[in-house]
């Protein structure tokens, strides 16, 4: 179903922390492919570590994370938020996730951009001024409630999404999408489209760097704007031209239109028990926050 | 653009869910049919390429730069259906994979971006290009239109979901429970940047990457890909002749029609005199303003004119009907029905004055 992905740019191999110098457009722009290249390396990698999470099966994760992310967007009570984000930095230790890695890569961007788009709301909302804090800040007791359930809530949310993906190959992550009733066109198109993604990105990556090599200095704002124009529309006909091959290469083994998996998820009596027991938990939170 | 879980309460993202769903289910029944074997490596490389495109930083006039979604681009080259599916794949692996926009929220992501941007995309471009020549630069101005418009429907509707959050979620204290700001600041806040820099480069990308094709791989271009060989810019697009799935959704929307009723209160802006003059309503109305204090008397202006025109099912309840659910259905079922009819007689209309030329529904090319 899903394969290894294709080779990555060796840059992005051998140095996960790689950053270009400066801050023009095209080594912004190489910079983020390369992290989203490095990120998906480090999933790969974290899933394969021998911790808690990460010998359940597949479903059993999907069916108690969708359940814990269910019972964070329904509370309405800081305790059972808190509880909940706590219960994830637990299972985030027992699946020998690091703490600081998950903090930089998920926690501090999520709380940076909530924080960016929620934080206005502490001195917009009406009402009562938030008690222990100076009068004159402005912030009202209403809106730093606000601010702090959107806060929570995301952070809770996101670390269960986190705990999931990283705990989980992809492979197995698609598989458990069949088995819980996904068409397998859908989970067929997924798992190609992730093999590909490194595929484009490494021709992307390729293309500004080849542009980049042959200038000096920044390109003026006009032509940039053409360089990338033309490489995205270079990108287009090679996305085009490759699912051409792929196509007849799919053709040349049989591929007559209809998807099928193979299903090498197996649920074991460990399994049921987490099923049941993150489902328990789910809907005591559920209840408690009310 | 990419709404994170948290910011939506759970049944909103369920109702978004329910929402996309069948236009889901549809663009994957009509591109399957229409591609057969080439569906599902096509579709899959180009959702690949547009979470590539979403890595590129364009830089924009006054220096700075901006994220382009690619939608229109997916559209044009795709079709509609074709490219609410790559968009809703690309968007399902970013959340998946790199927690951009949430797994809860995915539904809300896709209907904004994938379903409404795609057809806005569409619809705008087909509109603009016209039966212009394929290397007409009326095209390349359709393409920068059809992102411009593609990206802004998207955020109009995404603010629009997070703004009636702290309408209907908020707890005994009043403090909202998802996303904090209520229609009148999320709209502009949302609007302002998408209207200038984000829909700035939604535009020059895809007007580029039209010309580009224009040079290049000019078979790609209106919908060539939603075809058996190459392109088919003679005849109109299939998604656009047929429309039983868009009946069966709005057959759909119409049974869903009254969810109207979980809103409490009036909708922002839409008050009635009454309810200005009412001090309940209007310390309601206040807190949905951001605090801002209304007038103490009624504005004359809107008293004047609010008498002028009384609706025959004010408030979707006709007065014959007991039943506020059965009212909003019946509501429903009429706003349709005088559309449709509308619709009908238009085409009538047109139909006549272009005797012996095309079809009505939709310009051929």
């Amino acid at each position: 179903m899903t394969g290894e992905p294709a080779k990555l740019p060796a840059a992005a191999v051998a140095s996960p922390g790689f950053r270009l110098a400066g801050r023009a457009p095209i080594e912004r722009t190489l910079e983020e492919l390369l992290r989203v290249a490095e990120r998906s390396l480090y999933a790969e990698e974290t899933s394969r570590r021998g911790g808690l999470l990460q010998v359940f099966d597949a479903r059993a994760k999907w069916i108690g994370f969708v359940g814990f992310a269910v019972a964070a967007g329904l509370a309405r009570t800081f305790a059972v938020l808190g509880a909940l984000f706590a219960g994830a930095l637990v299972l985030a230790l027992l699946s020998r996730l690091r703490l600081r890695e998950l903090a930089l890569r998920a926690w501090l961007p999520a709380l940076l951009f909530t924080a960016l788009v929620g934080g206005p709301a502490l001195f917009l909302t009406p009402g009562p001024p938030a008690p222990g804090l100076p009068v004159a800040l402005g912030i009202s007791a209403i809106g730093a409630r606000s601010v702090g359930f959107l806060l929570l809530r995301v952070e809770t949310i996101t670390s269960f999404t986190l705990l999931l993906v990283l705990t989980t190959p992809w492979a197995r992550l698609l598989a458990a999408l069949r088995s819980l009733r996904v068409p397998a066109t859908v989970v067929v198109i997924l798992g190609m489209t992730y093999r590909f993604l490194f595929l484009l990105l490494k021709s992307a990556h390729d293309l500004f760097l080849a542009r980049r090599s042959r200038a000096v200095g920044t390109l003026p704002p006009r032509q940039a704007r053409q360089l990338f124009s033309r490489t995205t529309g270079v990108l287009l006909s090679k996305t085009v031209n490759t699912s051409q091959q792929v196509y007849l290469a799919m053709v040349a083994r049989g591929f007559t239109g209809d998807a099928r998996l193979l299903d090498p998820l197996a649920m074991h009596g460990r399994d049921w028990f987490a099923v049941a027991a993150s489902l328990a938990v789910s809907g005591v939170a559920i209840w408690a926050g009310r | 653009m990419h709404i994170p879980d948290g910011y939506l309460s759970p049944s909103t993202c369920a109702a978004l869910y329910a929402a996309v769903m069948p236009f889901w289910a549809v663009a994957l029944r009509r591109v399957k049919a229409l591609l057969v074997t080439r569906f599902v490596p096509l579709i899959s490389l180009f959702a690949a390429f547009s979470f590539v495109i979403m890595m590129f930083n364009l830089p924009l006039p006054g220096g700075t730069t901006g994220h382009a979604v690619g939608i229109a681009m997916a559209a044009i080259v795709l079709g509609p259906w074709g490219a609410t599916i790559a968009i809703s794949v690309a968007l399902a692996i970013q959340a998946l994979l790199f927690g951009d926009g949430g797994i809860l929220a995915l539904g809300a992501n896709c209907f904004n971006m994938a379903v409404a941007g795609s057809w806005t995309a569409a619809a705008v471009y087909r509109l603009v290009a016209g039966r212009s020549p394929i290397d007409a630069r009326r095209r390349v101005v359709a393409g920068g239109l059809a992102g411009y418009a593609a990206i802004n429907v998207a955020a109009l509707l995404t603010a629009c979901e997070l703004g009636i959050q702290p309408m209907l979620f908020h707890d005994a204290s009043g403090a909202a429970l998802y996303a904090p700001y209520p229609l009148g600041v999320a709209l502009p806040a949302m609007m302002l940047g998408h209207l200038t820099f984000a829909g700035l480069a939604e535009a020059l990308l895809t007007a580029g990457v039209v010309r580009y094709l224009q040079q290049s791989e000019r078979g790609l271009l209106d919908f060539g890909m939603l075809g058996d060989s190459g392109n088919h810019a003679s005849r109109p697009s299939p998604a656009f002749v047929s429309s039983r799935g868009l009946w069966a959704l709005l057959g759909l929307l119409l049974v869903l029609s009254p969810l109207g009723l979980l809103a409490a209160g009036s909708a922002w802006a839409e008050w009635s005199p009454a309810e200005l003059a009412d001090p309940a309503a209007r310390g309601a109305i206040a807190a949905a303003s951001g605090g801002v204090a209304l007038p103490v008397a009624t504005p004359s202006g809107l008293v004047r004119l609010a008498a002028v025109w009384t609706a025959p099912l004010p408030d979707y309840a006709p007065a014959f009907l007991r039943s506020a659910a059965m009212g909003y259905l019946v509501s429903a079922l009429v706003g349709v029905g005088i559309i449709v009819l509308s619709g009908v007689g238009l085409q009538v209309v047109l139909g006549r004055t272009r005797r012996g030329g095309p079809p009505a529904v939709l310009p051929q090319r």
